[in-house]
């Protein structure tokens, strides 16, 4: 029962898989997580560096994680069996897998936190309540990229999803992430997807197979560059 | 099995502003336009960005070659834009956002009109 993706939104083609707000009205998300500590002083001093070289966030192939993979502007896909469920993102190839047969989550201590997080599920009614931790700090809250200094929240962030059809026949997926030591106030937001059309198919993403673009070490300045030509041009005698 | 959730998904335009992609746009001035026609000379059909390069000739009867990012397949094909849409020798007028350093001729593509063949993207 996999399907596949694709669509486009009311008033037109959007640019991301969810219907997450236009960036110029509004974060990623549509709320700013209240940060505190120094993760909030991270986040200033990293949104004031992009600002200073005129980027929102670093170019970047590597995965985005947990939660920021829920906005990935490709096609989503989910794969369910009884026992799990796989929301896969076309962007940067991330897939992130929720276990519905009642395990617990790894001890902290004991297994490396990731950048999906560990997720597990379970049913109330015609609701799929997803509880996620251990998730790496590098991933960002309300933010497009990475945080390089590992402090885009502790190791005590966790997310609650509730999963559901709504009333207009979108999957709703209303999100609260809880992060004693780096936020305030718990951080809530709502998005919403919509299905694809019946032939619809999930397509390769290979970022790195003509990546042009990469960070001055020096400057940390996003640079593009120009690939290579392999045919001669077309209108020289 | 309980519901079965499912799909959702997703399209993309081409560079309109900046959102989610691999990369934010910095090379280029998204606040300028400009208009190149000329012959398509090679097209990288490829994530995460397709690149073309279209050569026009200038009045001076040289010949000078625009390289031109536009988005990458995943984009690209549910837009109508196949790997075969656009082809080598196919005459086009391209929409860009113009690189920041001028020197270098170079864009991102906003939208792209094929002589004898569809537009591609929104030409406004």
């Amino acid at each position: 029962m996999p399907i596949g993706s694709a669509v486009d939104r009311p008033g037109g083609v959007t640019y991301t898989g969810a219907d997450d707000v236009p960036s110029a009205d509004g974060p990623p998300f549509g709320v700013r997580p209240e940060l505190k500590g120094v993760y909030l002083q991270s986040y200033q001093q990293r949104t004031a560096r992009n600002a200073e070289l005129g980027i929102e966030f670093k170019t970047s192939c590597k995965i985005l994680g947990m939660p920021t993979i829920m906005l990935g502007p490709y096609a989503v896909e989910i794969l369910q069996t009884p026992d799990q469920i796989n929301w896969a993102q076309e962007y940067l190839r991330e897939t992130r897998r929720i276990y519905l047969d009642g395990r617990e989550h790894p001890d902290p201590e004991a297994v490396p936190a990731t950048f999906e997080g560990y997720s597990t599920g379970h049913w109330e009614g015609d609701v799929l309540v997803v509880e996620t931790s251990s998730i790496r700090g590098e991933t960002t809250l309300g933010e497009y990229g990475h945080a390089d200094d590992a402090l885009g929240h502790s190791e005590k962030l966790t997310f609650t999803e509730r999963m559901f059809i709504n009333d207009d026949g979108l999957l709703q997926v209303d999100g609260v992430g809880r992060d004693p030591e780096a936020l305030a106030s718990p951080w809530e937001w709502t998005l919403t997807f919509r299905r694809a059309p019946a032939d619809a198919e999930f397509m390769e993403y290979v970022c790195e197979d003509n990546n042009t673009d990469t960070i001055d070490p020096e400057t940390g300045a996003e640079v593009t560059s120009i690939p290579e030509r392999q045919l001669p041009s077309i209108l020289e005698d | 099995m309980k519901t079965s959730i499912l799909l959702a998904g997703l399209l993309a335009a081409l560079p309109a502003g900046v959102a989610l992609a691999h990369h934010s746009y910095a090379a280029f001035d998204m606040t300028r336009s400009a208009v190149v026609t000329g012959v398509v000379a090679e097209v990288q059909y490829k994530n995460p960005h397709t690149w073309l390069f279209v050569d026009t000739r200038l009045d001076n009867g040289e010949v000078e070659t625009w390289a031109i990012e536009a988005g990458g397949p995943n984009i690209l094909m549910r837009q109508g834009w196949m790997k075969n849409t656009v082809k080598v020798g196919d005459r086009v007028s391209a929409l860009i956002h113009p690189g920041r350093d001028t020197t270098r001729k170079a864009g991102s593509l906003t939208a792209m009109r094929i002589s004898g063949g569809p537009t591609i993207g929104t030409w406004e």
